[in-house]
């Protein structure tokens, strides 16, 4: 092992007494606004996205960042994409859009749409549609290149990239921008032999591992029924690593004042397939293929019982039998008790985990039976009392009333649509009690274009 | 590499100097501390010998351990002695980031709450990971992955009409929620380093995280009053339920045929998705399938239409690619220009997928005590080089003797008391570490994040 170890003086934490704003004092009221607080405000993200780009803005939005969406006349394609939201304004708003874009700046560009992926739009929708594809407009990348020489970061996920789709070599960008990041998310990434292949958050969620262990079970030897979950998963994972190497580069990258363009190449396709828990060793280390079944951890053998029970109010709750350690037994039975529940469970046959392990279907018969008797929101609340890791299984409108999420302030009132508040739900994390983010109340959803004339004609990139 | 790849790494020092203190166990929060690991920081994996990793002890053994802990050292302490505790405050104070997994308070209780880190510490940037986070009335309730993607309503959002919720076949919310903490220690890396700004406390919650990734969802429900409930929700493997009354299945995008369609092949794993989006694609799907006469219906031309007749449409479709293979299927498809690929399991995409052998996405390293394997890498490429993770893992208390002396600074005569009288080590008789029955009472409660 190379030891990097060795003491240091102290204090001066990661930067030493480096930091530009010298003061100390970030103890944060919410009240302060993001731009007090955030982490990464003046870091000037500027994010074109075909789709699986989007998060990854998000998440530097989140954290504080500038971030300037461009789109392409017609907009982006997710603003046609439902659920929708009649606003008080009487326009509708995509959810999809709001969520992934709120606080975002928008400028219309007209570049071209060559390198789209086909739209799930008619082609007579287009506004370009009567128009030459390869054709670029010469203005239109003067004005993107004038954004660039801005930017500290470009998130690149056009469709095959600007480089190739619209001739934006590193040097030209090295040339518009010393020291730019450039971050490219495509489906299969820039080499490889599929780096040129369509690619849609299903097939990359059913390429990279998720769909072969997620589903059902099998019954009586037939193979159970592979599924892919929904939520636009795939955009996901590789958002956070480029969001996780991109701010990792910008420290690096000005402690030694960087002047050449670093580009970094994500793959959806090898996010996803990196981020399948225990399935890749598995198949390592175990020769195992992993089997699939409803709701349960990795396994690569079927890891009788089911998890997942159906109660009285038709909900379902998560009851995990696998850690039925003395302890949890114990206080499994309590609840049972405590409910009046006659069940066999007392008996001495079920006295040592050892015990019960073999015969664990006959515990499992008893959970179902109980859970058919109560609701699965008592079942979750007596379950939990007991330290029991149980969960009732939750549907999105179940959330919006919890107790705990409502004391730990994760849906926050931000003006999403004009004139509008909305519970908007915040990031997973609180920075208690020094907050490290608090929440940008403004952070609206951008007409499109709305950013345009501001940022290409006037003040430039927003005074930061 | 392996043969069939061109791939070139080199090792990342985007976070050298930055030293972590990882007290994390099991898969969310080691997976943040890996992470860290392959961005060039020195991370100090904190066990005792009475209550190491359960994943050391996992039933994929040491190559899921080993893959989860690349690159880290290996410190073994018996935090409940004096000594130990002692040094474990020395070591906070050398850290510039702590990170645990522990349930809500546990850490605090064996005498390191925040503020103590931020005396030892002043600018420590204090990371944790649990199910619902260290505040709010749920804090000390206990999760596994399964149980935060229960209450977040990521196993809701996955299956079919009619059927109980399918969820998700292992703790996705583990990986991305490590994953995510390490998205929020960077960007604290990165106020302290630029912004100026005194001690970090981020408390990273499983539940939110798997919130966040439902975004769109939340806001239908909180706005629209949106049932999910409702027939046709979640809708199986398309990306829109017929005759479902709203816009889309949540997917980010819309079309058909889509979904999962059985191939030729063995029947758990004979699988794949074709996902048409346009009418472009819809007419190059059709000509795969030799334009039969089913398929020229002025019905289907447009993407409504096809999603009003998807049950025959997937009858028709599945009738066609039960015939073939499903990676001769994705290359038929894929070369026409409609998307496709198939159902991978772990084997399919370690040793037949040819993108990610091209791109090294599981590389192999010879690892001391366990030898040449191939491991996860964190799939991120700059400037066309892959960031190697270093070759190394935490071989337990393989590192405690050379922290005490380089890092803390204590004679070898001292280490070896230490050892001896089992503040550092092994105890030299008595108790072994499988045997160990009475756990201190407050550990009953450590969460099991895995």
């Amino acid at each position: 092992m190379t030891a990097t170890t060795s003491p240091r003086p102290r204090p001066g934490g990661p930067g030493g007494p480096g930091g530009e704003a010298g003061s100390a004092g970030s103890a944060g009221s919410a009240a302060q606004s993001r731009t007090d607080t955030s982490p990464l405000t003046g870091v000037r993200v500027l994010e074109i996205d075909d789709g699986f780009a989007g998060y990854a803005g998000k998440v530097f939005a989140d954290f504080g960042a500038s971030v300037v969406k461009v789109e392409r006349p017609g907009g982006a394609l997710q603003r046609r994409s439902g659920p929708f939201y009649r606003a008080a304004d009487g326009n509708e708003y995509s959810l999809p859009f709001a969520y992934y874009n709120a606080g975002k700046q928008s400028v219309l560009l007209d570049l071209p749409d060559a390198g789209r992926p086909d739209a799930d739009r008619p082609d007579a929708d287009r506004p370009d549609a009567d128009r030459p594809d390869a054709e670029v407009d010469a203005d239109a990348i003067a004005q993107l290149e004038r954004l660039i020489a801005g930017a500290d970061v470009v998130l690149d996920g056009m469709s095959g990239g600007i480089t190739a789709t619209l001739g934006l070599s590193s040097e030209r960008l090295a040339e518009l921008r010393p020291g730019l990041i450039h971050v490219v998310i495509t489906p299969f990434g820039l080499t490889g032999p599929w780096r040129d292949y369509l690619s849609s958050d299903l097939v990359a969620l059913t390429l990279g591992g998720v769909t072969a262990q997620t589903g059902y079970d099998s019954v009586n030897g037939r193979p159970g029924q592979p599924i892919s979950p929904t939520g636009g998963q795939s955009s996901h994972f590789v958002g956070v690593l480029a969001a996780i190497a991109t701010i990792a580069a910008l420290r690096e990258r000005r402690d030694r004042r960087a002047e050449d363009v670093l580009t970094l190449d994500f793959s959806v396709h090898d996010s996803v397939a990196v981020s399948t828990e225990s399935y890749v060793s598995m198949w390592e280390f175990g020769n195992l293929e992993g089997f699939r079944h409803t709701g349960r951890h990795a396994s690569g053998i079927f890891t009788n019982p089911a998890w997942q029970f159906r109660c009285g109010d038709g909900a379902y709750v998560c009851a995990l039998t696998l850690y039925l350690n003395d302890r949890r037994f114990a206080a499994l039975l309590d609840l049972f008790d405590k409910a009046g529940f006659s069940h066999g469970l007392a008996d001495e046959r079920y006295a040592t985990q050892r015990q019960r392990d073999p015969i664990m279907n006959e515990i499992v018969n008893e959970i179902a039976r109980f859970c058919k008797q109560h609701s699965a929101d008592y079942i979750f609340d007596e379950a939990q009392r007991r330290q029991l890791p149980w969960a009732k299984v939750r549907s999105p409108e179940d959330i919006a009333a919890d107790a705990h999420l409502a004391a730990r302030g994760f849906f926050t009132p931000v003006e999403l649509f004009p004139g509008e508040q909305v519970p908007f739900p915040g990031m997973p994390w609180q920075g208690l009690p020094s907050a490290l983010l608090a929440t940008d109340a403004n952070a609206h959803v951008p007409q499109l274009g709305q950013d345009t004339e501001a940022l290409l004609n006037q003040e430039g990139w927003r005074a930061l | 590499m392996n043969g069939i790849s061109d791939d070139v790494a080199a090792p990342n020092q985007s976070l050298k100097g930055i030293r972590v203190l990882d007290f994390t166990w099991n898969v969310a929060g080691p997976t943040c501390t890996r992470i860290l690991a392959a961005l060039g920081a020195e991370v100090i994996k904190v066990e005792s010998h009475t209550m190491p990793d359960p994943i050391r002890r996992s039933p994929a053994a040491a190559g899921f351990f080993a893959n989860l802990n690349l690159g880290k050292r290996s410190f073994t302490v018996d935090a409940k002695s004096r000594e130990g505790h002692e040094l474990l405050e020395q070591l906070v104070a050398e850290s510039d980031v702590v990170v645990e997994s522990f349930a809500s308070g546990v850490l605090a209780s064996w005498g390191f709450s925040y503020d103590k880190l931020v005396a030892l510490s002043p600018n420590v940037i204090y990371v944790s990971v649990t199910g619902f986070g260290h505040t709010g009335p749920y804090q000390s309730y206990v999760t596994y992955g399964p149980t935060a993607q229960a209450y977040s309503g990521m196993t809701h959002s996955s299956g079919k009409p009619g059927r109980p919720p399918a969820g998700w076949g292992y703790s996705y919310l583990d990986v991305f929620t490590g994953s995510m903490a390490a998205a929020w220690t960077l960007s604290a890396i990165h106020k302290v380093r630029f912004r100026g700004g005194g001690p970090q406390r981020v408390d990273v919650s499983q539940v939110e995280t798997g919130l966040s990734m439902l975004g769109e969802l939340m806001l239908d429900a909180q706005l629209n009053g949106a049932d999910h409930r409702r027939p046709g929700f979640p809708p199986g493997n398309r990306a829109v339920w017929p005759g479902d009354n709203t816009t889309g299945g949540a997917r980010g995008e819309v079309g058909a045929p889509y979904g999962i369609y059985r191939t030729a092949g063995k029947p758990e794993d004979a699988f794949c998705a074709i996902a048409v989006l346009s009418d472009e694609e819809w007419i190059r799907l059709r000509a795969c399938m030799g334009d039969p006469e089913w398929a020229m219906s002025p019905a289907l031309d447009s993407t409504t239409g096809r999603i009003a007749a998807q049950e025959q449409l997937d009858r028709r479709v599945g009738e066609w690619t039960i015939g073939i293979d499903k990676y001769e299927l994705m290359s038929l498809l894929t070369a026409a220009g409609v998307r496709s690929g198939p159902v991978q399991s772990g084997r399919e995409r370690m040793d037949v997928d040819p993108s990610l052998a091209a791109r090294a996405v599981f590389p192999k390293m010879s690892l001391a005590d366990i030898g040449e394997h191939r491991f996860e890498s964190i799939p991120i490429r700059i400037d066309g080089k892959r960031i190697a993770s270093p070759p190394t893992w935490p071989v337990m208390g393989a590192d405690t003797a050379d922290i005490l002396r380089d890092l803390l600074g204590l004679p070898e005569t001292e280490i070896a008391r230490l050892a001896a009288q089992g503040i550092t080590d092994r105890p030299a008789t008595g108790r072994s570490t499988r045997a160990v029955k009475a756990r201190p009472r407050n550990l009953a409660a450590i969460q099991e994040t895995s």
